[in-house]
């Protein structure tokens, strides 16, 4: 227990870190802080309010004190763009981006384990490479170009795959359709993950295959399903933080990948945000993504230690 | 002129033109045991030790023992905790850095491993002639560089190469090379030849005598080998868990140690020549561990003659012989000691 | 004394004793470059970019950023248009010729900005005290928690699109992982002997950063640079493609592919080349950079 708390300590110097940043972005900006949190035809009474809710004409530290505890109440401010408060469209747009990235982050974990350990059993020879060749592409290709192609041949050409959007008309709901949906976005998304996680978990294997414990384990005639536990086991920890670290990525790459598919999540959110200068969506946003890669991390660290025995326990 | 010490408080070997005087130096450090418990590890133990100009004093002791943190405190690359380091009778407390810059050119060190101590991107005539450049001297530098190092044995054309060309004995030749160019008058020998194989030890140890004659030095040689440290000493210090056990002449000491330890070691060394081999005792127990460090004798826990006085406090170095100190309770003159001492 | 005593001469031969301590000739890196094909492809694959890129006005008669359009989205292969062109009605052989240019720009430079003052961090928290190193880290800390890209965004929408603006929020994101990888390296330095025994010497904070850490850490820092520069590639592209970065009228490779994605269910096949000398391009860097990182033994 005392790790947990010991680790959230930790992070909270950067999660305070974080809402700086999102706190000076708004103040980076040309021209007063005012208009990039108020619509430009907005009278002069709603200004006012604005003003004196943000404390804009109070000292930057007092006004970042209000904006942070405005913030943890979950008050973001006035989306220019939609003229709503921004916590109303964040919540959707949460849970929306939340299932395409864990969809991403299954496919790249996924094919990643699988490629990586083909990989790692044939070492050298033309399957080895050729996977390699493709962890590769992962990690060279532009992931929105990748999911223009994909959309090109599979909507365009083949007609089998829907093209944009998390649903049908009228299917809300439907998880069948639902997944049809996800599956462009999904694997273009996750093809970076997919070449991060085949070369870790490559280089990862072969390192435990190497180990001595393993011949001395196969040695025994233990039985192949418990050495592959043991394998797990031990190639678990760095599999286990590249995959909450590509989670975090993910939750960046959301932003072009629902850009093409019109997918209304918090990336596509941002995405209108960015063409329209709607700040105060783009602080919600980016201290949100910034607080879930922090935690997200926590939790790998946590997991970590669950597995991994030489990681101290106190 | 060997004798009590009256001025530096404390007993320690004093000898003619001290060039190096050592009084009640401690040093301790901060560590974390296995569960992060906050613990402290007295690597030098209120050590006094003074070297004569033109003597050779061998430092003796097993890994651990702090013989290493006691030369870099020598030469301050640490700060002691307490005591007063004297060179050429200078306290060295409270020099500021460009004072001590000054004195640096006076006091070198070679160092243990061949193959890190030196710049692998820096020719070997850089490596050495980094020294003067700190100092100022880039002019001459090139011809005192040469100098040395064809003193030391190494070619102009191997100047020209990078640390990675040479082998593990040119290397350390080129480590004495850099500790002598700037004609040093002490130099600190941290283990210089442990890391060569015997056929090299030879050929190293004799440069450093010749070395020693040419350039008129003073040495401080620490080793853990017995053998080398024989060759090359005049003096011996003895440290064991960062206290001086026993001090003296080298041969005195080879000869007829008086400190249990002391003893252990000489007994431990291959003998070729007729020397005496004394009653061999066996030890008992186990090494004491630093983090905990015991009340008393921290070789009480091995010694055969352990008696209750012995963890009663730290014996401190008392006269055996002009010049020979021990710390032990069986030899610090008391009538119970004269019995003991007798017998083994 | 047993031991054999021999009189020392000046070596003027290798001695026998000594011969089988002797380091093999390291082969210098670029000579083990010279011999992997894969750092042979990518680096004539780099080189073709840049001179394209160079050449580019002599090599086209089209203009990047004006195009006629009426002739707009053209499909491959068309008279005078191999490529097609765009929905504006330029060449895209033309203004992928020239957005060569400024792809290569944003690659390379951000990094480079990045290397420059990421080194200088990671030297003053690696060599100095534990305080120094404390504030440096946490603050890079904080840029740690965000993803690359999400970073990179956040900055370049605060400061508006443009390539200055860019040039600004890239060097940013890249500055926290130099400065580590900086860091770490000069850590693993301060525990060699010849940093105690310069030391020793009394050389001022100075003079052994210049002559013993710099040489010293290039080898890490130079492998670790090198992949970033395909990441750099990636992300100034989409910044690019979100309308962030570089702006039309001018050629860049992502933002052609901004402008290009609505047409894509009319003339999908355009979209394709602008794509794939990115991914290319990219591929390259990060092979070569791999290649490096073999050369130089450096494996992150």
């Amino acid at each position: 227990m005392t790790r947990i708390f010991h680790r959230i300590l930790l992070a909270i110097p950067t999660l305070f870190g974080i809402s700086v940043v999102a706190f000076a972005l708004v103040h980076i900006m040309p021209g007063s802080p005012v208009d990039a949190l108020v619509p430009p035809d907005a009278t002069a009474d709603v200004r006012a309010q604005v003003i004196h809710s943000f404390g804009l004409d109070k000292p930057l530290p007092v006004q970042y004190g209000l904006w942070l505890l405005n913030a943890l109440h979950g008050n973001f401010g006035i989306s220019m763009g939609m003229r709503v408060p921004v916590n109303q469209l964040l919540g959707q747009a949460i849970e929306n981006t939340l299932i395409l990235a864990v969809a991403a982050a299954v496919f790249g974990f996924l094919a990643g384990t699988v490629l990586g350990i083909i990989s790692s059993l044939n070492q050298g020879n033309w399957i080895d490479r050729f996977v390699s060749a493709i962890g590769l592409v992962g990690v060279s290709v532009p992931a929105y170009w990748f999911a223009m192609i994909m959309v090109i041949l599979f909507s365009v050409k083949l007609g089998w795959l829907p093209t944009s959007g998390m649903y049908s008309q009228g299917q809300q709901g439907n998880v069948l359709d639902l997944l049809g949906h996800l599956i462009i976005p999904a694997i273009s998304l996750g093809i970076t993950s997919v070449g991060v996680t085949s070369r870790m978990v490559r280089a990862s294997f072969i390192q435990v295959i190497q180990q001595d414990f393993v011949l001395a384990l196969r040695a025994k005639g233990l039985e192949r399903r418990m050495i592959l536990w043991h394998w797990l086991r031990n190639a678990a920890p760095p599999i286990l933080t590249v995959t909450g670290l590509e989670l975090g990525y993910l939750l960046g790459g959301s932003i072009l990948i629902e850009t093409i598919f019109a997918w209304p999540g918090l990336g596509g959110l941002l995405n209108g945000a960015i063409g329209l200068r709607d700040m105060p969506v783009i602080q919600a946003g980016i201290l949100l993504i910034g607080t879930m890669f922090v935690v997200i991390n926590i939790f790998v660290d946590f997991a970590n230690a669950r597995v991994d025995p030489r990681i101290q326990r106190t | 002129m060997y004798g009590r010490d009256q001025s530096s408080g404390g007993v320690s070997t004093v000898s003619v033109n001290p060039i190096i005087q050592i009084d009640g130096v401690s040093k301790t450090f901060k560590v974390k045991d296995l569960k992060g418990r906050k613990k402290v590890v007295h690597a030098v133990n209120e050590v006094s030790l003074s070297v004569s100009q033109g003597e050779t004093m061998g430092l003796v002791g097993e890994s651990g023992s702090g013989k290493s943190t006691l030369a870099r405190l020598v030469l301050r690359l640490i700060e002691p905790d307490e005591g007063v380091i004297r060179f050429e009778g200078q306290d060295l407390r409270g020099l500021s850095s460009k004072e001590m810059r000054n004195i640096r050119k006076k006091m070198q060190m070679v160092f243990q491993d061949p193959f890190s101590s030196l710049n692998p991107q820096m020719t070997i005539a850089d490596n050495v002639a980094f020294n003067l450049w700190v100092h100022g001297e880039r002019k001459r530098a090139e011809r005192r560089v040469m100098k040395v190092l064809t003193d030391v044995g190494l070619s102009e054309r191997q100047a020209r190469q990078y640390p990675h060309e040479l082998s593990g004995g040119q290397r350390q030749r080129v480590n004495i090379a850099r500790a002598l160019v700037m004609e040093p008058s002490l130099v600190v020998l941290d283990e210089p030849v442990s890391a060569l194989d015997k056929s090299v030890q030879a050929q190293v140890l004799n440069l450093l005598q010749d070395l020693k004659k040419e350039y008129t030095l003073s040495y401080i040689f620490i080793s853990h080998d017995l053998n080398v440290v024989e060759y090359m000493s005049d003096q011996l210090a003895i440290m064991y868990f960062g206290k001086l056990v026993e001090t003296g002449k080298a041969s005195v000491l080879y000869t007829a140690p008086k400190h249990p330890y002391t003893k252990l070691l000489m007994e431990s060394m291959p003998s070729f020549s007729k020397r005496e081999r004394w009653n061999s005792f066996r030890l008992k127990g186990e090494p004491p561990n630093p983090l905990e460090p015991a009340l008393g004798c921290s070789f009480r826990s091995r010694c055969p003659n352990a008696t209750e006085r012995c963890s009663a406090g730290i014996p401190s170095l008392s006269v055996v012989e002009d010049g020979h100190h021990v710390a032990c309770y069986l030899w610090d003159g008391s009538e119970e000691a004269a019995r003991i001492s007798s017998l083994v | 004394m047993e031991i054999a005593v021999k009189k020392l001469e000046p070596v003027k031969k290798p001695d026998l004793a000594e011969i089988e301590e002797t380091g093999q000739r390291k082969r210098s890196f670029i000579h083990k470059l010279y011999q992997d094909p894969i750092a042979w492809a990518s680096t004539i694959w780099i080189v073709l970019v840049i001179a394209v890129a160079a050449l580019a006005p002599l090599l086209t008669p089209y203009s990047p950023v004006s195009g006629n359009v009426a002739q707009r989205l053209l499909t491959l292969g068309s008279v005078g248009h191999v490529l097609g062109t765009d929905e504006q009605g330029r060449d895209i052989v033309t203004r992928i010729l020239f957005g060569g240019r400024m792809t290569l720009l944003m690659g390379i430079a951000p990094v480079a900005i990045a290397a420059v003052i990421g080194c200088a961090l990671g030297v003053a928290a690696g060599y100095f005290g534990r305080v120094v190193h404390a504030i440096i880290m946490r603050c890079l800390d904080v840029f740690y928690a965000f993803p690359a890209l999400v970073l990179a965004i956040a900055i370049s929408a605060a400061m508006g699109p443009g390539v200055k603006n860019t040039f600004v929020a890239l060097p940013i994101v890249f500055i926290a992982p130099i400065a580590r990888v900086t860091e770490s390296a000069v850590k693993r330095i301060k525990g060699l002997e010849f940093f105690e025994a310069a030391r020793a010497s009394g050389a001022g904070h100075w003079m052994i950063i210049r002559h013993h850490v710099l040489g010293n850490i290039f080898r890490p820092v130079f492998a670790y640079g090198s992949t970033l520069i395909g990441i750099s590639i990636l992300v100034a592209s989409s910044l690019s493609f979100l309308g962030l970065g570089v702006t039309p009228p001018t050629a860049e490779w992502g933002n052609m592919l901004g402008s290009l994605k609505d047409a894509l269910f009319t003339q999908p096949a355009v979209a394709i080349a602008p794509g794939a000398m990115i991914f290319l391009t990219a591929l390259s860097f990060n092979l070569l950079g791999d290649s490096i990182q073999d050369a130089l033994d450096v494996r992150s």
